[in-house]
Parts: structure tokens; sequence; C-alpha cells
């Protein structure tokens, strides 16, 4: 109880005795945590975003002008791969666009005629046939262009990857960061206490009892800088969902709860064992040395 | 604690002869005073029985520790019983005179009730008490020597080092520290101190161990000796 109490009452004078350089390192770790947070929100998001893309089996073919209906779904309906055809007309592509962002007839009166052509919109049956199936319409001479999930979804995919990779580098980037941050305001601690320390060792206390303060340090330093990080993190990313759901309404971004909790484990995790890692590496080496008769 | 030094020799890089072929045999309950010129390595054997340092060659033995053989993790509990008085105190700046003797029984985890007991006793003792919350700095050099004793006998060790714990102190004062040390050691604790002050080996009689250039040169049983008379 006596060696708890010491442990507490000592870990709170290391914080408090550099406040300077503690504040500095835990601004540091918020960063760090902050950045890492960030680029794994990121990479999530964009990889489930081409996941829900690629689920859709729909092709859209923009047809040159209102004549060409007939021929496209003529030929459309001979496709064994196409399981429905749905034709969309000028105005019901603009009804869509209207549910979907509520400025249909602002564009109207803006470009004083409806500019949205007319579609033909396919569903195939199986994912692998959506871009033999496109490429063969998008050949069709009365088809202008043609738009479908599997491209945009590639495209994400791709860019999901290299967010991964991002996202692996910033997080090893920031892991250096705090360590090389973290083990010199500990060292700085342990500097400045080195004449306590080594009295205390020849008084006869353990190394572990020497090193435990230092190590709560490092402990609370990586946790609370975490969890701020956390806290602003998600703040931030509430306020981001809020603002994309009225500007992109069409963009949804993963909410769920499992988001926090899974980042409360990941962030606030690596805060606390990236702590006790720095204050070991740094205590246990400086304390051994101390120990260690000449 | 017995205590056993054969053929202890300690080198410091490259070469420094700090110690040679030491052989010293110290029985519990002893009093024995290490005299000789500076640099004549009775600090350096002081050292090397608290295990700061390690000899180059030879055997020591203190009660049942070998401590040339001691393991790392055995050191801490070696050294709860062993008190130190250091030549420059070491006493911990931030803390007070009660925390400064405090830390050390807290360090050992001893709880919180038994820990105020003891420090109570042994300032009560060192006539400290009514200075347990000034900080070292606020103290006179008596002071602060004898909070030095009381740090270092407040876990009751069977071995008591003192490194010049008179020095640099006026005789009244120095005599005040000779009683105390001699009260600890009248209760069985084996005390070992080195120094360089004639009254101080004149006036309280004990055995005294001569050291010159790393080798003991004489070592009386009562000492009536000149600390520098034939070096």
């Amino acid at each position: 109880m006596a060696t708890f109490k010491y442990i507490i009452r000592d870990t709170m004078r290391l914080l408090t005795r550099h406040f300077g350089v503690v504040l500095l390192t835990l601004v540091t770790v918020v960063a760090v945590f902050l950045a890492v947070g960030m680029s794994i929100l990121l990479s999530v998001n964009v990889a489930s975003l081409a996941s829900q893309i690629e689920s859709d089996l729909t092709v859209e073919a923009y047809l040159k002008d209102q004549e060409a209906r007939s021929a496209v779904l003529e030929k459309l309906k001979n496709m064994p791969e196409i399981k429905e055809v749905r034709y969309i007309s000028p105005e019901e592509a603009l009804k869509r666009l209207d549910a979907k962002i509520g400025q249909g007839e602002q564009i109207i009166s803006l470009l004083g005629d409806n500019p949205l052509p007319p579609s033909v919109i396919a569903t195939v049956d199986r994912a692998e046939n959506l871009s033999p199936i496109a490429r063969e319409i998008e050949a069709f001479p009365e088809v202008e262009d043609v738009i479908y999930a599997g491209e945009v979804a590639e495209r994400l995919a791709s860019l999901a990857y290299f967010l991964n990779r991002f996202a692996m580098a910033v997080f090893f980037v920031a892991l250096l960061t705090s360590l090389v941050i973290m083990m010199n305001t500990i060292r700085i601690a342990l500097y400045s206490r080195r004449e306590e320390i080594a009295v205390m060792l020849l008084v006869g206390a353990t190394p572990s009892y020497v090193s435990l303060p230092f190590l709560l340090q490092g402990v609370i330093l990586g946790g609370v800088g975490a969890l701020i990080a956390l806290f602003l993190l998600l703040r931030a990313y509430r306020w981001l969902i809020d603002v994309l759901s009225r500007v992109l309404p069409f963009f949804t971004m993963l909410d769920s709860p499992d988001i926090s909790l899974w980042l409360f484990c990941l962030l606030v995790g690596g805060g606390v064992a990236l702590g006790w890692l720095c204050s070991w590496t740094a205590v246990y080496k400086y304390v051994r040395r101390a120990l260690k008769p000449r | 604690m017995d205590i056993r030094m054969a053929g202890v020799t300690k080198i410091f890089h490259p070469d420094i002869v700090a110690l040679e072929d030491v052989y010293l045999n110290v029985k519990r309950g002893e009093f024995v005073y290490f005299v000789g010129h500076t640099g004549s390595g009775k600090t350096t054997l002081l050292r090397m029985l608290n295990r700061e340092l390690s000899p180059s060659s030879g055997q020591i033995i203190v009660g049942k520790y070998n401590l040339r053989k001691m393991r790392l993790g055995q050191l801490p509990f070696y050294r709860r019983q062993v008190g130190v008085v250091f030549q420059d105190f070491k006493l911990l700046p931030h803390l007070n005179a009660a925390e400064n003797v405090a830390f050390v029984l807290e360090a050992i985890g001893m709880p919180g009730r038994q820990v105020a007991e003891r420090v109570k006793a042994i300032l009560t003792r060192l006539d400290l008490w009514k200075r347990r919350f000034l900080y070292p700095e606020q103290m006179s050099g008596g002071e602060q020597q004898r909070l030095a004793i009381a740090r270092a006998v407040v876990n009751m060790p069977s071995l008591l080092i003192a490194d010049e714990p008179t020095g640099n102190l006026d005789m009244e004062t120095a005599e005040s520290i000779m009683d105390i040390l001699f009260s600890i050691n009248a209760s069985g604790t084996t005390v070992l101190m080195a120094t360089h002050n004639q009254y101080v080996v004149d006036a309280f009689r004990a055995r005294v161990v001569r050291l010159s250039r790393g080798r003991i040169v004489s070592d009386e049983p009562r000492g009536e000796v000149e600390l520098y008379g034939d070096l």
C-alpha cells in the first residue's frame, strides 16, 4: 500500500515538475494520434465506399437522343447477361436528381432547359460480367457514354489500397516521432532526478520500485494524449458526417458506435503501449547502469 | 555483520591502483576507523563494502553475502542491511528532513504508519524532530550530518559505513556526531568510519586501520596512533 501511494505521488510529481516539457510531449502525442486516427478513418471510409459501389451491378448508358431508345432496349434485351433493363427519360432523370440534391428546378431556371440526356439502366447478373457488358454497350453507335460502378469501384479500390499504405506510413512515422519525444521526456525526468535515483538505489530500493513512477508517467502521457486525440477526432468526424450529409447527400460515411469503440481500442491501447515501451526503454537501461557496481 | 576481505585489489581504468592486496577481518559489533592520506584508498574500500565498486580481484564477504559473486537482483536486499553516511551527505534538496529519512523506508515498502513511527523515533534520538519540516539547505552543517546519519540508521542496519562524517564540522559538533555513532555501535551495529580527524580518533578510542597508497600499513586494536605519523 505504501509502495502504491509512493508510486502515485511520485508519478504526479514527475508530471508536474517539468510541466512545460510534459505539456509539449502531450501536445505531440495528441498530434501524432490525430494523424494516425485521421488516416485510419480516411482509409476505412474509402474502402467501405469502394465495396458499396462494387456491389452495385448496374450499367447506365447515356443515349445520343430519344430516338435511339427502342434500338438500344432491343439490343440489351437480347443479351443473356442482362437481367433487367429500364429506360430513364430526361424528365425522370431530372426528378431523380431533384430527389437526391433537391435543386432540379433551379437547374432548369438556370439553363432554360432540361440538360439531362435520356439513358437506360441495365442490371447484369454477376459482378464479373459488369465490365465486359459495359464495354460492349459503350460500343453501340446510339450510346454517348457509359457509367458503371465497376470502373469507379476499381478506382476507389486502388485509392483505398494507396490510402492503406499511406495510413501505415503515417502510423510508422507517427510512432517513431512519439517514441523519440516521449523517450526524451522520460530521459529529462530521469536526468533531473539522477541524484535521487542514485540515493534510492544506494539505500536498497529495487529497480522496479525506482522505475515504476517513470513507467506510469509514460503510460499516462501516452494514454491521455491518445484519449484527447480520440475525443477531437470523433468530434471532427461527427461534424464532417453532418456537413457531408447536407452537401453531398449521396455520399455516406461510416457511422456506427463500433467505429468509436474500435478507434478507442486502437488509439488508447496504442498510446498506453507506446508510453510503456518508451519509458521502459529509457528507464531500464538507466537504472541497471546506476545499480551496477563499477 | 562479520566482514572478511581477502586479497582485495581495485584498479581503476587504465592502471590506477586504488587498493592493493587488502586483507581485513571485522567482527560483528566492532567500531573501526580507517585513516590515511587523501587517495590512500579509504573511500574506495568503504564503497566496495556497499558494492558501489566491485573489486578487480580478491574476495569480500559481508555476513552471508559474497559481494564479488552477488547477482544484481540481490543487491537492493543487501544494501538494506547497510547504512551509509556519505561524505557529501547526499540529502535530497526537494525533500524536508522528515521526508529525507522516510523515503528510505518507503523505498523498501514499509507501511506508512511504521514509517512515521520510525522517522519520529530516529529524529527525536538525533535531536532533529523539531527541525523535521526544514529542507537541507535551511539546516546547519552539523544538522545535515545528523540527518544523514538518521537516514543511514533508520532502517536499523547491521553495518554502518560513514565516510568522513566529522569532516568540516567544529569540534563540538564532531563530538556530538561521534557520540551518536558510538551509541549506534553500542546497540550492535558494526561501524566502519573513514576519517582525517586526529582529535576524534584520540578522543573516541576504537580499532584503527591505517591505509597508505592502497595498502593496509597498520591495524591497531585500540588505536593510539598518529594518523599520518610514519607515512
